[in-house]
């Protein structure tokens, strides 16, 4: 009887400590994958911008006035090569 | 992490094993042996293996126990030495383990068993567990100690120091209220006051014992003690108050059947009425000792013979019990060890099927997340390679621009100068010079449509609608005698989208046109309509949509046949072409002029 709650308690502690190592290890692979998912979203946002920016230029063009210098707005901190 | 969870988790079952091998070590050490019913030899062993057992898990106070066994078995058998050197053997252990009380015990039980065979010993086995003892100050362990110590002095004759130990145990026993101890200690103290032949202070403390005895009504001890003091008036010759003691004693023994004592009583009666002279009473009691003497002994014979049928019965029956007992415990020990095998193996069955469950999760975790990453890093590469390529093509197109477009209006202001500059060249030369200075600019103007179309990609249809609109708005204020109207069909998509080519050349086509209604037309009403037409598509060899927008006025038309196409007219069939579209030109003198441009949708 005494080696069964010995073997039932060795169970209850193993699995405590397994769940433990498992949600901390959950945790910090969560933690890693949204750092990550957050950088490229924001790499994702700061094209998306641009490209805006350029569209609104270029939507600016007046056919009329051939205004193409307004249109065409260059932004120096994207680099292009 | 995971090192470390196996490291803990075999130290917990080492400790789980350890701390099951002590119990069983302990439960067997602590049997009472002078109770069990089986050999001497067999105990012995026992203890040996349990010697064994408590080695193999480094358990040095079990060991110590076991030795201490072995050692009171052998005393049991008359081995003393064997005895001696198994106690001895248990006192280092306590010892080293620093259990001060175990080894007080020990020695002090070593030195009273060795009282009649070897004094000197004794003493200094006995003095041993007192100093040590005392240096514990353990009063519970000291009484007993301080009242065999006081035996062992009193065996040496060393009388004074008896007297003192037994004081000190008395003390003790006092003070600790030990009801049970007191009247040993004052029977002790009274007999060496007897062999001092201090009697007064003999019977003073005999009488003491008997006082808390009679408390007790224990008749034995009672009837012990009236023929003590009877003893101690035989020894002062006080012969008849001896004889009353003895009386009082000899009921109390016969009661008890105590036959000893009353053998004892019959002939202390017969020696006193022998010394008195009185012979029959002597003889009586000498009759009556005699009885009982053969009485005892054939009882005694008797008895022995019952107590050996019993013995042999018991033992008989006791040794089946054992054997089935022994049978009992090896099948619930079998038991036992299947049971543990059974859980031990679904506790490993459920931690393993924990363990791979948890594993699937996480690696089904991380094929998410690769998955998800892969994903939005595929969207941003895409992304950067087309904001790149767009923001590449947008400086190239400005250097485009500022190039060649400086140029172009470097030869417009040139021309201009050599028109204004030079006021003897002819009308045709000034004619040239204006139509070259008209095609450059609207190079310019061209070079500028194109570099937006290059960098912008598509152009809504409402987007298209509000510039044409605008254009339509512009022609108003230009023309006021003019009616301007711009018609979009129900039918037509709001939502379509055009190619920034598309939607720049049907721009310029329907500006073409709406420009031709009012300079040669002299329209008082120019319609624009955008609409949807049915489309017979050869390729496909299905039925397909087209947009169709036509410019109508109701000016004065001309004859196709016979009009020459200019600049105008030429650019807008180019412009048509360019999109894949049709443009159809249709005229009539009085009803005025169409232009119809149909492109597929």
């Amino acid at each position: 009887m005494s080696v069964s709650i010995y073997i039932f308690l060795f169970l209850i502690i193993s699995i405590s400590l397994l769940l433990l190592y498992f949600k901390v290890q959950k945790a910090k692979i969560s933690a890693d994958h949204f750092n990550k998912i957050d950088g490229i979203e924001l790499e994702i946002e700061r094209n998306k911008h641009q490209i805006k920016v350029r569209g609104i230029g270029l939507n600016k063009y007046n056919f009329l006035k051939y205004n193409l210098d307004e249109a065409l707005i260059v932004q120096p901190e994207i680099l292009v090569h | 992490m995971q090192k470390a969870f196996l490291f803990f988790t075999l130290i917990l079952f080492h400790n789980l094993l350890c701390s099951q091998n002590k119990k069983e070590i302990d439960s067997i050490n602590n049997l009472y042996i002078q109770g069990l019913n089986i050999p001497q030899d067999s105990i012995i062993s026992l203890y040996e293996r349990n010697i064994n057992n408590a080695k193999k898990i480094k358990y040095a106070e079990g060991e110590a126990d076991a030795l201490s066994k072995i050692s009171l078995a052998y005393g049991y058998q008359g081995k003393y030495d064997e005895s001696a050197k198994y106690g001895l053997d248990a006192v280092k252990l306590y010892e080293k383990l620093g259990l001060s009380e175990k080894v007080a015990y020990r020695y002090a039980e070593l030195g009273y068993s060795l009282k009649y065979r070897d004094i000197e010993k004794a003493s200094l086995y006995m003095q041993r567990g007192k100093t040590i003892a005392e240096s514990k100050n353990n009063e519970v362990v000291l009484k007993d100690i301080y009242n065999n110590y006081g035996v062992i002095k009193e065996i040496k004759n060393q009388l004074d120091s008896a007297l003192y130990y037994y004081n000190k145990s008395l003390d003790i026993k006092q003070k600790i209220k030990d009801t049970i101890g007191i009247p040993y200690s004052y029977s002790n103290m009274a007999g060496v006051y007897g062999i001092q032949k201090n009697f007064e202070k003999a019977k003073e403390y005999f009488n003491l014992a008997l006082i808390k005895r009679l408390q007790w009504k224990d008749s034995t001890t009672i009837a012990e003690n009236y023929t003590q003091i009877g003893e101690v008036y035989l020894a002062e010759e006080k012969f008849d108050q001896a004889i009353n003691w003895i009386h009082k004693s000899l009921p109390l023994s016969k009661a008890k059947q105590y036959q000893n004592l009353t053998q004892y009583n019959y002939k202390l009666l017969s020696d006193i009425y022998k010394t008195k002279k009185n012979t029959d009473s002597a003889l009586h009691y000498f009759e009556q000792f005699s009885t009982i003497k053969d009485s005892i002994h054939s009882l005694k014979v008797e008895q022995s013979i019952a107590a050996l049928t019993i013995e042999y019965e018991t033992e008989k029956k006791e040794n089946e019990i054992l054997k089935q007992r022994t049978q009992l415990a090896e099948k619930e020990i079998e038991v036992k060890r299947k049971n543990t095998i059974i859980y031990g193996s679904l506790a490993l069955a459920v931690l393993l099927g924990l363990i791979g469950f948890l594993f699937y999760n996480q690696q089904k975790l991380k094929n998410r997340q690769l998955k998800k990453e892969g994903e939005l890093t595929t969207a941003l590469a895409k992304i950067e390679t087309q904001n790149h390529l767009q923001e590449q093509r947008l400086r190239i197109s400005r250097d485009l621009h500022d190039n060649i477009g400086a140029q172009l209006t470097f030869i417009i202001s040139s021309l201009d100068n050599i028109k204004y500059g030079f006021t003897d060249i002819g009308e045709k030369l000034e004619n040239k010079l204006t139509g070259i200075s008209q095609f450059t600019r609207q190079t310019i103007f061209e070079l500028r449509d194109t570099i937006w179309a290059m960098n912008k990609n598509q152009i809504t249809f409402e987007d298209l609608q509000a510039r044409i609109s605008n254009f339509i708005e512009q022609a108003k204020v230009a023309s006021e005698t003019t009616s301007f109207s711009f018609e979009i069909a129900a039918e037509v998509d709001k939502n379509h989208l055009f190619t920034s080519v598309e939607g720049m050349n049907i721009y310029r086509i329907i500006q073409e046109a709406v420009n031709n209604a009012l300079k040669y037309a002299d329209a008082s009403e120019i319609k624009t309509i955008i609409s949807k037409t049915p489309f017979k598509n050869a390729e496909a060899l299905k039925n397909d949509e087209q947009f169709e927008i036509k410019v109508t006025d109701n000016g004065k038309g001309f004859d196709i046949a016979e009009i020459e196409m200019g600049n105008g007219l030429n650019n807008m069939k180019k412009r048509a072409r360019e999109i894949n579209g049709q443009l159809f030109i249709t005229s009539d003198l009085v009803e005025g002029t169409t232009v119809s441009l149909k492109i597929p949708t």
